[in-house]
């Protein structure tokens, strides 16, 4: 619109509807945020009924016996839920780049933070809801998603991916996960952008450090915490059968009192000496190293602990940074 | 409590600001009356958007203290009786002029919703524009439209008039004239150009070099100087003329210039020097120029700008001589 030429007319400020009934602080944080925030609460729409559509379908099949026919999910069933997995998983990391990063990093580009801490409103005020109001709607939607995608892959647990839950992605797409990762990092993404006070380089570092980096570590910090369940078998016979939603991370050879040595232990050139090996060891046994499905839940909620304790410090430490520096 | 209950807008003792590169602004103390129209001058540099943003909050000082309306800078309640229009204009680019109207009315409890929209049309802004393509002085007018609807009691205004035409400069200037009158408002406004300000002004804080250099009511500083013209005496050197004793020993030089065997200087007296000189009062361009080119000259800082003796004594060395 070209304000030159435009015609002066009032354009009345509509009354808050009961919904976005948002006052003070908290209009000005939704309102400069507004458009990636209905892009996200339009995709959440988007996917969660896509997830509700789907599941009609997948119960349905379930409870009928054609899951006994196939013995296991349709292949479009799998591919359903198989595509929705890197969408949710991967969902925390746009968010801490795209919403995260630019939030405070764009205010101190555009000098608009010391518009709003000139009015009549405390810096500290205006800091806090300034990081609230996105956090929040980025909590709602990722619950929204993080539950649609849940109640989708839950009645199939025990027959998606065979029951596999550790290495199909499904972890870090359900439950609390998507939610505490979001959270962390968003906030990593705002105090990135606090202090570095450039939307592109906030939106770098946060893209290789906490959002990509993230993603590698939250592997690593679920083998490093997982108490996987140990079982012992004769060296050399076939390895025991495990139920739907137990999956096997790790095997060992072991000695007949438990003591567990690396898989390639006594792997010689000759069967020889692989005996001679295995003697001079004790080695009698192999073992599997295995997690259930009733540990998922535990595990999600012990990560997500780790990463809203993180996300906390990663807040207050933009308050106390923003609220202390010169703007 | 009212912020205009207190007599004095701005009590500035020892304020400093050090960045890596060096000193922004140092040793300043003085003390603004409530009420007065005053213009912050000096070059690019000197210190002025530094001292505005300590007194918005936007800076803290290095060193020394600030108060508003009695209460200190960094009293939550002083924020209420300060507005501020930066240098830069900075606007959601992104909203349109209602909206940041409504942004006004959201973070402001003492709001004045007609008079931000009386400033706005008669700029005739369109309200429904988006911010970001409004040329520099429609922003400018929307930033002055927030500042004067918030009501506070002190304007503190960074380069107001910068990219304003003629006919809206004319405009505001009569509008903050019309409020500072009516509602006993404060202001201080920068600008480089005094003659930008000077017929708004009653009131004139100068800076330069981080330091303040001038202070006082227009009227009270320029009868303090008397240019006076004459013949110099011969110096040591060949060509090279001296003030006369009568003029040098007997009153504070602020600059003096020699032309051939005739003097021109600028005294910080009230009273002619007498003998054989011509004497005549300054303009108010002669005596800043003066004290801008001269940057060992005392300070003046007339009676009612010095802090009161107790502040005075915590900060003797940035008072300088009296007039």
């Amino acid at each position: 619109m070209n304000a030159a030429t435009a015609t002066t007319k009032k354009i009345e400020t509509p009354a808050p509807r009961a919904f976005l009934s948002l006052r003070g602080m908290s209009w000005v944080a939704w309102r400069g945020n507004r458009t990636a925030l209905l892009l996200l609460i339009a995709f959440t729409a988007g996917v969660t009924a896509y997830c509700v559509y789907h599941r009609f379908g997948v119960v349905e099949f379930l409870n009928s016996p054609r899951l006994a026919e196939l013995g296991g999910l349709r292949h479009a069933d799998e591919e359903t839920i198989s595509k929705l997995i890197p969408v949710v998983q991967f969902l925390p990391a746009a968010l801490g780049v795209f919403i995260g990063a630019p939030l405070l990093a764009s205010e101190y580009e555009n000098r608009t933070l010391r518009l709003t801490s000139t009015q009549s409103v405390g810096r500290l005020r205006v800091v806090m809801t300034s990081v609230a109001v996105p956090l929040v709607v980025v909590v709602l939607c990722t619950s929204v998603l993080s539950a649609a995608l849940t109640s989708l892959w839950h009645p199939a647990r025990g027959v998606y991916n065979r029951g596999n839950w550790w290495d199909s992605g499904i972890f870090f797409a359900t439950g609390p996960l998507p939610v505490a990762f979001s959270v962390f990092t968003v906030s990593a993404g705002i105090l990135a952008g606090a202090v570095l006070r450039r939307s592109v380089a906030a939106m770098a570092i946060t893209f290789v450090g906490p959002a990509g980096t993230g993603v590698v570590a939250l592997e690593r910090l679920r083998t490093w915490l997982a108490e996987p369940h140990r079982l012992l078998y004769p060296a050399g016979a076939d390895s025991p059968e495990l139920k739907p939603g137990e999956v096997q991370i790790d095997n060992w050879v072991a000695t007949a009192d438990g003591q567990v040595h690396g898989w390639g232990t006594c792997v010689k050139f000759s069967e020889k000496k692989s005996e001679e090996c295995r003697a001079e060891l004790g080695i009698v046994n192999d073992a599997i190293d295995y997690v259930t499905l009733a540990q998922m839940p535990g595990l999600q909620w012990t990560i997500s602990g780790i990463l809203l304790v993180m996300a906390a410090v990663a807040i207050v430490s933009t308050v106390w940074w923003t609220h202390r520096r010169s703007l | 409590m009212s912020g205009t209950s207190h007599p004095y807008a701005i009590e500035a003792e020892d304020l400093g600001r050090k960045y890596l590169r060096g000193w922004a602004l140092r040793e300043c103390s003085f003390r603004l009356p409530t009420g007065c129209v005053s213009a912050l001058v000096g070059p690019n540099g000197a210190g002025k958007s530094t001292l505005l943003s300590i007194a918005a909050r936007l800076l803290r000082p290095t060193t020394g203290s600030l108060r508003l309306f009695g209460k200190e800078v960094g009293d939550p309640e002083a924020m209420r009786h300060v507005a501020f229009v930066d240098q830069e204009r900075p606007l959601y680019k992104r909203f349109t002029v209602a909206e940041t109207l409504r942004m006004g009315r959201e973070l402001n409890p003492r709001w004045d919703q007609a008079a931000a929209e009386r400033i706005v049309e008669a700029g005739k802004v369109p309200f429904g524009a988006r911010v970001g393509s409004l040329s520099s002085g429609q922003r400018t007018r929307v930033a002055l439209a927030l500042a004067f609807a918030k009501r506070a009691e002190l304007l503190l205004l960074d380069e107001p008039m910068a990219d304003l035409d003629p006919l809206a400069r004319h405009e505001l200037s009569s509008l903050l004239l019309s409020e500072a009158v009516e509602r006993g408002l404060t202001v201080l406004m920068s600008s480089h150009l005094l003659s930008e300000l000077e017929e708004m002004c009653d009131h004139l804080v100068v800076l330069a070099g981080a330091r303040l250099r001038m202070i006082g009511q227009v009227d009270e500083l320029v009868p303090a100087h008397r240019l006076v013209t004459g013949l110099a005496d011969p110096g040591p050197g060949e060509g090279a003329g001296v003030l006369p004793a009568g003029v040098a020993g007997h009153h504070t030089v602020i600059e003096s210039r020699f032309s051939g065997r005739q003097f021109t200087a600028l005294l910080r007296t009230d009273r002619d020097p007498g003998g054989a000189y011509e004497s005549v009062e300054p303009s108010l361009e002669e005596v800043l120029l003066a004290y801008l080119r001269s940057a060992e000259a005392p300070p003046l800082i007339s009676p009612a700008s010095r802090l009161s003796a107790e502040a005075t004594a915590a900060a003797p060395h940035a008072e300088g001589k009296a007039a």
